[in-house]
């Protein structure tokens, strides 16, 4: 098999160029043989992966990286960035463009601070979910922190992709604040009160003075992020953790007009989940117990499913957190309105916060509401059986009941098709549903695995022309979500490229990322 | 052929360094070429009687078993990271295939590799495993022995 190389690079240049980057953080930080680079293929390539990376690169500083940003600069090689690269749903650590040298900054790994006090940490881009909790439990510090389904990924990384959690603390993008970044020039710069050299407030106010950049570092490829404030949430004094079933298929569209407003006036704080049946029942059990046919499990065995592990079609988890006054009182009002959708069967668990270490929610979805990161969402992965992968449609939709109950007939119905079970949920922000929806296959099976890729395509699209679209998306789609975006024929699009020529005139930083690629490559990658 | 139970005692036997198949009686200290072999931990999953049948076989050994609760991430994050930081071990598990999926990452973050991985044909979607830094003597042995025994 031949060397991957940059575009336009030969083998000795290349490895001039690699001679270079080990001359900056030391040659065993320079990855090149193919079996170590097998970390940067996409662990769950819908189809055959294929081996992209040059190489990988991993600094230990800040400084490191611009000299390597330099290096690339100069030599115009690309690279494609990645924090710990554990975001397997969407790519993992693989570029999207052939040749790339990945750069990771797993080696950045240090928590710099933690205030207990004003409640934030500023983290580098190596340091995971589990590692700052962690940090926390250590100090005996009382915060929380917010981490995500799988908890293994980077506090920056799933920051920067809009990832969210399930305490009030959920928006992790909404909780940032403050960032350094090394541009394309190497340059360093900061943002918010960052910017000013003297300011204690880089993680307390995020506008700082003047036109703010936070949000064009994320989800983009502007910039390399080296540093991120993230706010944490005071430890509360109680939670509850609730879990209400619903009988019916037809009644995801009553839970949701129920939970809207108990979102937007305050009385359930966090994002809220509302999990499919087979979502729920993947936790528990595999799919060879219900059904060993072929193609989608019919709705008889889903319904035999439901009846015999006794759980709802949907089940709606929440919790309400603060002093013990207010959350009886939060749940009260919250059982109130739930109980009036016809079968509604609710149930709930306190905790005291004092005793989180040695009285710990023991599902895996209610850990993440109780700020404890975990890895028990791949128990999905042995659905199907054989090597479990899976990659996922993820839609926004309107708080609202009917279009919760329009995505999910569009998906449930394109996924049939396909072969593919609807497992997937809602999870709620105030104004908006993250529709997450999994297409699980097994990675040995080349036919199932190019199934859930065309089915990926197919469902992209028929959204677009519903006027639904992906918050975030596989590498193999990031150009095919950014077409759906297409008000006055896609302005936002040559917005985006116009910054990328200024900030990145060579086009080293991530090309393709989210569909943003540099002027020489424009229109020759689709 | 032999049947389960008596696999799960050869491999205890084996993981507590009293024999390598084929090989003489060796001293546990004596395996991997008069290296020190390290501890071993076998990781199971209380939810599956075959895990559960195989921790308390090698159990009986004195090897150390842990179990993952569901939750291998957060197994390696508070048990096994912790240990490997420590003392370098060896870990062994029978456990369902998404586990050693996530662990082969995890170990891989930790200068560590999937030495063996051996589907089991009886036992659902289980799969053996072991990971070292390091292939060793007895792990080879042992390795032999599983492919023998449990691929279909």
């Amino acid at each position: 098999m031949s060397r991957i190389l940059p575009p336009g690079f030969s083998e000795r240049e290349f490895e001039a160029a690699l001679q270079r980057f080990s001359a900056v953080i030391g040659k065993p930080h320079v990855i090149t043989t193919a079996a170590d680079l097998e970390s940067y293929l996409d662990p769950f390539a819908p189809g055959n992966a294929a081996a992209y990376a040059a190489a990988a690169v991993r600094p230990a500083s800040t400084e490191q990286v611009q000299a390597i940003v330099r290096i690339a600069q100069e030599l115009r090689i690309p690279l494609w960035t990645v924090s710990t690269g554990k975001n397997l749903a969407y790519g993992g650590a693989a570029p999207r463009l052939k040749g790339c040298v990945v750069l990771d900054l797993k080696r950045m790994n240090h928590v710099i601070e933690v205030n207990e006090e004003l409640g934030y940490a500023l983290v580098e881009p190596g340091v995971s979910y589990f590692d700052l909790y962690a940090y926390i439990r250590q100090q005996g510090y009382k915060l929380w922190i917010d981490p995500p389904a799988p908890g293994w990924g980077s506090v920056v990384g799933n920051t920067l992709e809009r990832g969210f959690g399930y305490t009030p603390y959920g928006d992790h993008s909404a909780m940032q604040c403050g960032m350094e970044v090394v541009l394309a020039n190497g340059e360093l710069v900061r943002t918010g009160m960052g910017a000013m050299a003297g300011s204690s407030m880089w993680q307390l106010y995020k506008p700082g003075y003047g036109a703010s950049y936070d949000g064009m570092f994320m989800q983009s490829n502007f910039g390399i992020v080296t540093k991120l404030g993230i706010w944490l949430m005071p430890q509360p004094e109680s939670f509850l953790l609730c879990h209400a079933r619903f009988r019916q298929e037809a009644d995801l569209e009553m839970i949701v007009d129920t939970l809207r407003p108990l979102r937007l006036d305050g009385t359930i704080q966090n994002n809220a989940v509302i999990e499919g049946a087979v979502r729920w029942a993947a936790g528990i059990s595999n799919r060879e117990r219900w059904y060993e046919g072929d193609g989608a499990m019919p709705q008889v065995a889903i319904e035999r499913m439901i009846r015999q592990l006794d759980i709802g079609w949907w089940t709606l988890r929440f919790a309400l957190y603060g002093r013990k006054e207010v959350v009886d009182l939060n749940y009260r009002i919250a059982r109130k309105a739930l109980e009036k959708i016809p079968g509604a069967d609710i149930s709930v668990k306190r905790y005291a916060s004092d005793t989180v270490p040695a009285v710990e929610p023991s599902a895996a979805g209610d850990k993440g509401q109780a700020g404890i990161p975990g890895l028990a969402v791949f128990q999905m992965l042995n659905w199907r059986g054989g090597n479990g992968a899976h990659i996922d449609f993820s839609p926004v939709c309107p708080a609202t009941g009917r279009d919760a109950m329009k995505q999910y007939r569009m998906v449930k119905t394109r996924a049939g098709e396909y072969g593919f079970d609807y497992y997937g949920g809602f999870t709620a922000g105030l104004r908006h549903l993250y529709h997450i929806f999994a297409a699980i296959f097994d990675r040995g099976d080349v036919h199932q695995a190019e199934q859930a890729g065309e089915l990926l395509r197919v469902l992209v699209e028929d959204a677009g022309k519903q006027g639904y679209a992906e918050y975030r998306s596989h590498l193999e789609y990031m150009d095919l979500v950014a077409a759906q975006y297409d008000f006055n024929d896609h302005a936002l699009m040559r917005l985006s490229e116009r910054i990328k020529d200024a900030l990145d005139p060579a086009g080293i930083l991530s090309p393709g990322k989210q569909g943003v690629w540099p002027a020489s490559l424009r229109g020759k990658k689709t | 052929m032999i049947d389960r139970r008596q696999f799960f005692n050869a491999v205890a036997v084996i993981l507590a360094g009293v024999l390598v198949p084929g090989k003489r009686l060796m001293r546990y200290d004596a395996i991997g070429n008069g290296a020190t072999t390290p501890p071993t931990m076998v990781v199971y999953d209380e939810r599956i009687p075959a895990s559960c049948a195989f921790a308390r076989s090698v159990s009986r050994a004195g090897i150390r078993a842990i179990e993952s609760r569901g939750d291998v991430g957060e197994l390696w994050h508070n048990a096994m990271r912790p240990a490997l930081q420590r003392v370098p071990h060896r870990l062994i598990g029978l456990t369902l295939a998404s586990d050693i999926f996530l662990l082969k990452l995890l170990a891989a973050d930790a200068g560590m590799k999937v030495w063996h991985e051996v589907p089991s044909a009886s036992s659902g979607n289980l799969v053996f495993w072991g990971i070292a830094d390091k292939v060793d003597e007895a792990g080879e042995s042992l390795a032999a022995l599983c492919s023998d025994l449990l691929v279909a």
